[in-house]
This record gives C-alpha cells, structure tokens and sequence, in this order.
C-alpha cells in the first residue's frame, strides 16, 4: 500500500472506483452512500450489485481497469471472501497497483489478519465519509506522484 | 512508447485491454500512436448501439442479448451512464444487470461515463470501440445513457440501432417529434407482460409503417420481458437479420467509404475538441485581450477568429 503502490492514476481523469458486495450479504445502503459520496468527489464508482463472487470482483476490476477496489461486507464472512480476492488479483498482477479497502463490519481481531494480506485500510461503522474518501485521494495522490 | 502493452493486447491479455481503453479514452500520452496501431486491426465487429429512455430496460435487455450472443462469438458491452455536472463523478450501474462473468469468458464489460458530453455517449465512444473491435470481439454492444427525444449520437457508432421502449411511455404524438425514431433499425418494446402492451404495440407498429421501410429494410418490432429474456431470440435474429441486410444492400466499397469519411470526421472533432480547450485556456490567461475587447477596441468575433488562426488579435 501507500508508497510502494503503483497506481496508474493520473490527474487529468477521474479516478474510478468499484464498490462491490459480496456473498450472501444482501444489505447494500452503506455501499449506495459510499458510491455517492465518491461520485461527489468527482469519482468514476461502478457498483458491483449483490451477491458478487472474488472471481466476479476481480473481473470487474480488471475489465473496469479501476484505481481502487471498495468492499463493503457485513455479514462476517470476510475472513473467507476477502483473502481469495486479493490473491486472484495478485495473480493477475494487479494487487501492487491497486488500493483495496474495506468497509463494514470487521472485528478488530481480524483487521492484522487482513491488512497483512494485502488490504489497504478498514473503515469501521461511524468512519465519516469524508475521512474515507480523503484517504484514497490522498493515497492516488501519492501513487501517481512517485 | 506502448509496446509492451500492445504486444500483451495482441496476444490477448484482458488486462492490457483494459488498459489500453484507459489510454484511449483519457487520451493519455501515447494515444494517438496506440490508435494508430488498432485502426488497422479493427473493422470487423458487428456495433449494435442499444438506445431508449430511462428505466425502459436497456441494461436488462443488454445482458440478456449478450448473453444469447455469447453463444456463438466473443462479445463486449461498452454501457455508458451519465457524468454529474456539478462533481464530474458518475455512478455507473449498468453492470449489476449483467451476466456473471469471469477473465477468461467471451464477454467484456466496460462502463463509461459521458464525462460532460451530450448525445447519448461518451466522446470517446468511437476509440474505445475500435479497441474493442482491434481485440477480437465480434458483436459490440453500446448501451448509451437513457435518452429523450434526440440524443442520436448512436446511430454514427452503430452500424445497428435497437430502440427499446416500454409501455405507457408517453402518447404516440412524442415519437412523432423528430428524432429518436428516424434513427432505429429495429424497435422493442420491452416489459411486454405489462398492462397496455399490445395497445403500445399496435401504436408503434402503425408509427413504424408511417416511417417505411429504409433501403428495403423492413423495421421489425420485437416484444421482450427482458427480466425473463423472453422475446429476446427473436430480437437476436432481428439483429444478425440487420446484419445480413447491410452486406447484401451496401456494396463494400460504398461502406468502406462512408466508414472512413465518419472515421476521419471523428478524429479531426477530437483534434479540433483539444485545440478548442487549449485556446480557451490562452484566451482565459490572456487578461490584456479580454480587456481590449471590454474596452470596445476589438470584439470577440475577430478574436475567436484571430486564436483559431493561431494570430493574435490586437
């Protein structure tokens, strides 16, 4: 993450993001309010919809050819869904220059678990938005200036 | 500057297709010399351009088609969503309604925003297509943003134009207006389980006999429930049908030509698009100009004129 992230972003387009939902968590309004909070920072989002595979977000990812992936997950299961995400993506080579972040329910006994992994921050319930969406630009930001 | 990419993208790797679409359509340095490496490799492709209001099923209808086409040849949907005027973000949504897909399958999803253009596309809605068409696929898909009355752009994209429209859309006077109407070959009206269906039907069909039948073309109308892909055979075969149509009525030459005519006429819009930003820009630092022309000693016709020309007007 952060420095060693190769982001192909460049300034003078916007930078595009996928929020995807995964699995069996069918409970999509903080995915629609993360979208729309990014749409008004002049973001390009793709929404997944529901009930997405890894090898769907993947897919998406690399068709889309997006900056930053967003997951939003609340039903527990990230510990099982997020790690086949990143290593699908790291077999495409994508993972290096990729943000990946999280948003939802993760306890704190799994973030190490997660972050370790590959994933670039975890945003708990009550994060404001735009502290959010202030960490990826800042984080396209420095990527596209390295 | 992009070998390595496009000699990824000729041994058809999908991420360096991805890419290269991002290349073209942010016009990244190196544009115009990947450009000019597809051309040559595209012309192939069936462009099927999917137009109709909002909320009529476009994007269902998309999926379903793709979805029947996949059987039979590699297909690209290139679904287009409007940008925010205020924020220049987009929420692009079409693809919740598309097949399940993988990296490796004959489908490619791509959404677009229209980043501020009107008409229905993206402007770079040509380039990308012609990468898309450079990489093999054999039926390309545009899914433009849902449209009113006369956001034609479509029709120079496509070779075919389905105009999807759903029932109660508004009395037959609204396609009566000029337009949106003129512009399709085939015509749907989807959510065909509706209440109101055959009388939409019935309209459509008498508006559709009023237009006639264009170079011995006869406009078809398919009924879909595009949710159940029901009907959507049929408008499959309307679309090959169309296809068929096009190469038996218009010699080679004849469509070699016009597309090469609507191809140089799109890039030199794209060239006189960027010379127009960059004497904006001038005129906008150029404080001493503006203020000739508030003083009245020259007026902006002569200067318009005078930053086309690359003069400076005085």
């Amino acid at each position: 993450m952060g420095s060693s992230m190769e982001s192909h972003h460049q300034a003078d387009r916007p930078p595009r993001c996928l929020i995807a939902k995964m699995g069996l968590d069918g409970h999509d309004r903080g995915a629609h309010v993360i979208s729309r909070a990014f749409r008004d920072a002049g973001f390009e989002v793709i929404y997944s919809g529901l009930h997405q595979t890894p090898e769907e977000i993947v897919t998406a990812a690399i068709e889309e050819d997006v900056d930053v992936i967003g997951i939003s997950i609340l039903s527990g299961a990230h510990n099982t869904l997020i790690p086949p995400v990143l290593e699908q993506l790291d077999d495409e080579g994508r993972l290096d220059e990729l943000l990946v972040i999280l948003g939802g329910i993760i306890p704190d006994a799994d973030r190490d678990g997660l972050l370790a992994a590959g994933v670039d921050a975890i945003f708990g319930p009550g994060t404001p938005m735009d502290q959010t969406v202030a960490f990826v630009e800042e984080s396209l930001g420095a990527a596209s200036d390295a | 500057m992009h070998e390595d990419l496009l000699a990824r993208f000729e041994a058809g790797e999908r991420t360096a297709l991805a890419r290269v679409i991002s290349i073209v359509e942010d016009r990244r340095s190196g544009h115009e010399e990947v450009l000019r490496w597809l051309y040559p490799r595209a012309g192939t492709a069936q462009v099927v351009g999917v137009t109709g209001a909002p909320g009529a099923g476009k994007s269902t209808l998309t999926a379903a088609v793709a979805a029947r086409m996949q059987a039979s040849g590699r297909v690209a949907v290139l679904a287009i969503d409007p940008s925010s005027p205020t924020s220049g973000g987009a929420v692009l949504g079409d693809r919740v309604r598309m097949p399940a897909s993988n990296v490796d399958a004959d489908l490619y999803v791509r959404s677009m925003s229209t980043r501020g253009s009107q008409g229905g596309l993206a402007a770079s809605t040509g380039v990308v297509v012609t990468a898309l068409d450079a990489f093999g696929f054999d039926q390309i898909l545009i899914e433009t943003v849902g449209v009113g009355q006369s956001e034609v752009d479509i029709v120079r994209s496509a070779d075919t134009v389905v105009l999807v429209t759903q029932p109660d859309s508004g009395d037959d006077i609204q396609l009566l207006k000029a337009g949106i109407l003129e512009i399709a070959d085939i015509f749907v009206i989807n959510k065909a389980d509706l209440p109101g269906a055959d009388v939409a039907a019935m309209n459509l069909q008498a508006l559709i006999g009023a237009v006639g039948a264009d170079d011995g073309w006869e406009l078809p109308l398919c009924e879909t429930v595009a949710t159940e892909a029901s009907g959507v055979d049929a408008l499959v075969d309307a679309i090959r049908a169309h296809a068929a149509h096009l190469d038996t009525t218009r010699t080679s030459d004849e469509r070699r030509h016009q597309k090469t005519v609507s191809d140089v006429g799109w890039i030199m819009a794209s060239i006189l698009d960027r010379q127009h930003a960059q004497h904006l820009q001038e005129l906008d630092r150029d404080s001493s100009l503006i203020e000739a022309i508030h003083r009245g000693e020259c007026d902006p016709y002569t200067v318009a004129h005078d930053l086309i020309d690359g003069g400076r007007a005085r």
